[in-house]
């Protein structure tokens, strides 16, 4: 893992603070102790103070580790070939990662493909697609559900705070509750194009919804002639155990949509794998629905390089994800005063703090022990945390052990500043 | 060898602060005061005193200052007064040159010999 040498921290904090968004780039510096990231390796990020950090952030990208030498080999071939793709002629490296796809989610079912760069791309052209599809301008979210921050994406994220100062641009989304009639309530009081939701909730903080609830809302939504989309976006590709959580669970979705770790941990790639049903508005009409980078040439190079490292994530999984599940438990048998929940799928852990404020504490202590995890999006108490599937036995105990007197030190501070409070 | 008495090294506090100070203030100054105020003068705010509370600590093996208790420290002079005291009680050590090198290149600057 090395870097060639780069800019003064200094300069560099200097630069984000003035010109890209002050807040997040003094959070960076606290969580990097003053340093920026420099390189990257497997689990483990360097920094500029030659500090070295493991990752169990990133936003779920790097599930196979960074780096990954395949997917790098594949992107470098792309990009030694035609890395951005004329859009008049046919680009392989889409064409082969749809078929592969399309035989990998569910086949014979989900054989249509369309491609973004983030996963908001994705959740955009499924809502798109599904309303054309039914012509009903209405979809069917989930409360605690995260699907993106772009203005369609948003309309459909469970997040008051984000939704507020655009409220009444978004377009018609209704958020249910997790109950098992929800769906079937919400079609008796008015038709909706799709319902969209993540089988386990990644930025509402990591919760597993249940399989029977799933195959309930699903068969209702189809029963009300509305379309099913499963956000995968973090959950999918192994990171919660199958490739597909709503195809293994028999929900049978009318589109699954990836992202994050489909570009192998490189490149930026999401995709709608989908129904010929969802997709027939590409069939009416081929230029519905098109974007500049869709298909990325290197992009998808990095796509069809990372599904050949999904069956080594399913051999590393049981022992990463049971060290995960142990971890937490015993982080909230050690801190029952600050944590009030812990509960982990797959790879996805989370960490459920008593407020807010005492998990910022307790990941701004982590950065600086050095441990990357961050806060659910739409529910700030939590902590996720999301090691790659290359995260060693050491690796993992030494995350634990930082947690542990991250909670420590921050059980200390939430107490002190109680009594302080008090006196 | 005799060892240093805390307050010896109480007064070898204000030179490391100040270096902190300016490292870390959202609107730093070219020179710090014992008079500047955090807030009002240099800019802190929640998030960064917090930044300078976990630079205070690892330097001088401070017990954890809460946010609020950072916050009721209005210039540097209170923030070097309450490191004072704590290295007098030994409930805090005095930062060592190497430690405070360190700090300063891992922010990407080099140690300002006014302190």
């Amino acid at each position: 893992m090395t870097a060639p040498p780069g800019p003064a921290a200094a300069e560099v904090f200097a630069a984000a603070s003035a010109h890209l968004v002050a807040g997040i780039a003094e959070r960076q510096r606290i969580l990097g102790s003053g340093a920026y990231e420099t390189a990257a390796e497997g689990a483990e990020v360097r920094l500029s103070s030659g500090r070295t950090v493991l990752d169990f952030g990133s936003y779920a990208v790097p599930l196979f580790g960074h780096r990954p030498a395949p997917v790098l080999d594949a992107v470098r071939g792309a990009l030694d070939g035609m890395p951005v793709s004329t859009r008049l002629l046919a680009n392989p490296h889409a064409a082969l990662l749809a078929a592969r796809l399309a035989a990998l989610l569910d086949p014979g079912r989900l054989s249509r493909v369309s491609f973004g760069l983030n996963g908001a791309d994705a959740v955009e052209t499924a809502l798109k697609l599904a309303i054309a599809r039914t012509g009903r301008p209405s979809v069917l979210a989930v409360e605690g559900g995260f699907h993106g921050k772009s203005m369609g994406a948003l309309a459909v994220t469970h997040d008051p705070l984000r939704r507020g100062p655009v409220q009444g641009f978004l377009g018609d989304a209704r958020h249910v509750p997790p109950e098992p009639d929800a769906v079937a309530r919400a079609a008796a009081e008015a038709p909706f194009a799709a319902l969209i939701v993540e089988p386990v909730q990644g930025e509402g903080g990591g919760r597993a919804l249940p399989p029977d609830l799933l195959r309930r809302w699903s068969a209702d939504a189809h029963a009300a002639g509305a379309l099913v989309l499963a956000d995968e976006i973090q959950c999918g590709l192994r990171r919660c155990g199958p490739v597909s959580v709503a195809v293994a669970e028999g929900v049978r979705p009318d589109a699954v949509l990836l992202g994050k770790a489909l570009g192998g941990g490189v490149m930026p790639l999401s995709a709608v794998v989908g129904t010929p049903e969802l997709f027939a508005p590409l069939a009416a009409d081929p230029y519905f629905h098109t974007a500049t980078f869709g298909g990325h040439p290197a992009s998808c190079a990095a796509g069809l390089a990372a599904l050949d490292l999904l069956d080594g994530v399913a051999e590393r999984l049981p022992a990463v994800a049971a060290g995960l599940a142990r971890g937490v438990a015993d982080l909230a048998a050690a801190h029952p005063g600050i944590v009030a929940d812990v509960r982990s799928t797959g790879l996805l852990g989370a960490v459920e703090f008593t407020g807010e404020a005492v998990a910022g504490l307790a990941v701004l202590e982590a950065g600086r022990r050095g441990l990357l995890a961050a806060q659910s999006l739409s529910r700030p108490a939590v902590v996720k945390l999301l090691p790659p599937a290359v995260t060693s036995t050491a690796q993992l105990e030494r995350a634990f052990a930082i947690l542990d007197a991250s909670c420590r030190s921050a059980g200390r501070r939430v107490a002190r500043t109680a009594s302080v409070g008090s006196g | 060898m005799p060892e240093a008495s805390p307050a010896a090294g109480a007064d070898l506090v204000a030179p490391v602060v100040h270096e902190m100070v300016r490292i870390l203030a959202p609107n730093p100054a070219e020179v710090v005061v014992p008079d500047h105020r955090l807030i009002h003068d240099l800019g802190f705010h929640s998030l960064t005193l917090t930044e300078l509370a976990f630079a205070l600590e690892d330097l001088f093996g401070l017990d954890s200052v809460t946010p609020e208790q950072a916050m009721l420290l209005a210039s540097v002079g209170d923030v070097v007064e309450l490191i004072e005291d704590a290295v007098a009680r030994s409930e805090a050590h005095p930062a060592s040159p190497a430690e405070v090198a360190e700090y300063c290149a891992r922010y990407g600057v080099e140690r300002d010999p006014r302190g």
